[in-house]
């Protein structure tokens, strides 16, 4: 059973921005009570993020132990989480007092294709990468951009620590199948109402500073001159949706060095 | 990266067109019109229109169809023209030409390059922080 879950949290129409570190706080500590929550990260993501949510959440959850977590309703909806409910059912009615400051949470079960823990126990910026495969994709094309996709992690040594992932699909359904021409957009805020998450991969790292990020990663030529290729709208082999949500927060913990082998 | 000097190194854009036999003219005059512009506006720079192989296939009626190539070779203002560039391209202006001009080409390719001088430049300033 897969117990890591990464989720971007979308602030509702009106919130305060301070709000976002309210909700932060709010969510590690109603994790914390949870008997079925083995760690939790909760921060706001810096100005420059683009395309997704005002937070990221990252929980390791237990496979076992749900009863505690089961009094509550946000423990129930974690539990619902990890047994691969709809995802759209889960929240945020039970967020209880930050529903009406939250208008939905994304959230992602990555299925691991590969990682790299360079910095155990790093404390710096965690940048996640949510991006959709478009679904007429050649598969040819998709098993290369997986295979390649590490590269960047070899030709970066500011990326300290890393992990490339699909979303997994159980219970998520097939959203966006005719989506084509990137219209989803506006579906994907209906997560409330059921509709299935749209993401299809996850792109997870760990900087040292946002400069790592701001200027190593994205000066690399291994990234804009040959992995870009798949993002890029006007190259052939362009098989990514334009709509990413780059997503960055300060880390006040280790997240990607979590011991999931415990 | 606001004053790093190195990041104006060149970034070249080079787009191979194999076009359809009889189709040379239309695709250029295609993309006069329908698309140089808008690349401009997107900081790339033409340096070289080419055909290949250089024939005028109108004079060689009589032969079996010759296939030929555009090259088009542009320039981008280092990092900051690359990275301006694709912040813009992701309309649907620019997905409607590349679905239209496909009438005119069999196949297409498009690679990014850069002096060896310039590859170097930009692996250090990408390990700045390793």
């Amino acid at each position: 059973m897969n117990r890591r879950c990464v989720a971007q949290v979308v602030l509702a129409d009106g919130a305060d921005p301070r709000d976002a570190e309210e909700v932060a706080q709010a969510l590690l500590s109603a994790s914390e009570e949870l008997g079925a929550v083995r760690a939790s990260h909760a921060s706001v993501h810096y100005d420059f993020a683009v395309g997704g949510g005002e937070l990221t959440w990252d929980l390791f959850l237990e496979s076992e132990a749900t009863a505690g977590a089961s009094a509550s309703s946000l423990g129930a909806a974690l539990v619902g989480v990890m047994n691969g409910d709809r995802l759209g059912e889960l929240l945020p009615s039970s967020l209880g007092s930050l529903a009406s400051r939250v208008e939905r949470v994304e959230f992602a079960q990555p299925e691991l294709i590969a990682s790299g823990t360079n910095a155990p126990g790093l404390v710096g910026v965690k940048r996640t990468l949510w991006m959709r495969v478009n679904p007429a994709a050649p598969p040819d094309l998709v098993e290369r951009f997986e295979a390649e996709t590490p590269i960047l992690a070899d030709a970066i040594p500011a990326i300290r620590n890393w992990r490339w992932s699909r979303i997994s699909k159980r219970g998520s359904g097939d959203f966006g199948e005719e989506d084509e021409e990137g219209e989803g957009r506006a579906t994907g805020s209906k997560a409330e109402g059921g509709e299935a998450l749209r993401w299809t991969h996850l792109w997870e790292q760990e900087f040292e500073t946002v400069d790592g990020l701001q200027i190593d990663y994205m000066s690399s030529p291994v990234h804009w001159g040959f992995i870009d290729r798949y993002f890029d709208p006007e190259m052939p082999d362009c098989i990514i949706d334009p709509w990413l949500a780059h997503l960055a927060c300060p880390e006040t913990a280790p997240v990607l060095s979590w011991d999931l082998d415990r | 990266m606001e004053g790093a000097e190195p990041l104006g190194d060149t970034i070249y854009l080079i787009d191979e067109l194999e076009i359809v036999p009889g189709q040379l003219d239309g695709f250029l005059k295609a993309f006069e019109r329908d698309y140089r512009p808008g690349a401009e506006s997107r900081g790339q720079r033409l340096l070289q229109r080419l055909v290949t192989p250089p024939i005028d296939t109108g004079r060689l009626a009589d032969l079996a169809p010759v296939a030929q190539s555009v090259i088009l070779i542009w320039e981008l203002d280092g990092l900051a023209g690359f990275w301006g560039m694709r912040s813009q391209n992701a309309t649907s202006e620019v997905a409607e030409w590349w679905r239209e001009a496909g009438a005119f080409f069999v196949s297409r390719s498009r690679r990014f390059a850069a002096s060896p001088e310039a590859v170097a430049t930009f692996e250090t300033i990408g390990r700045m922080n390793a």
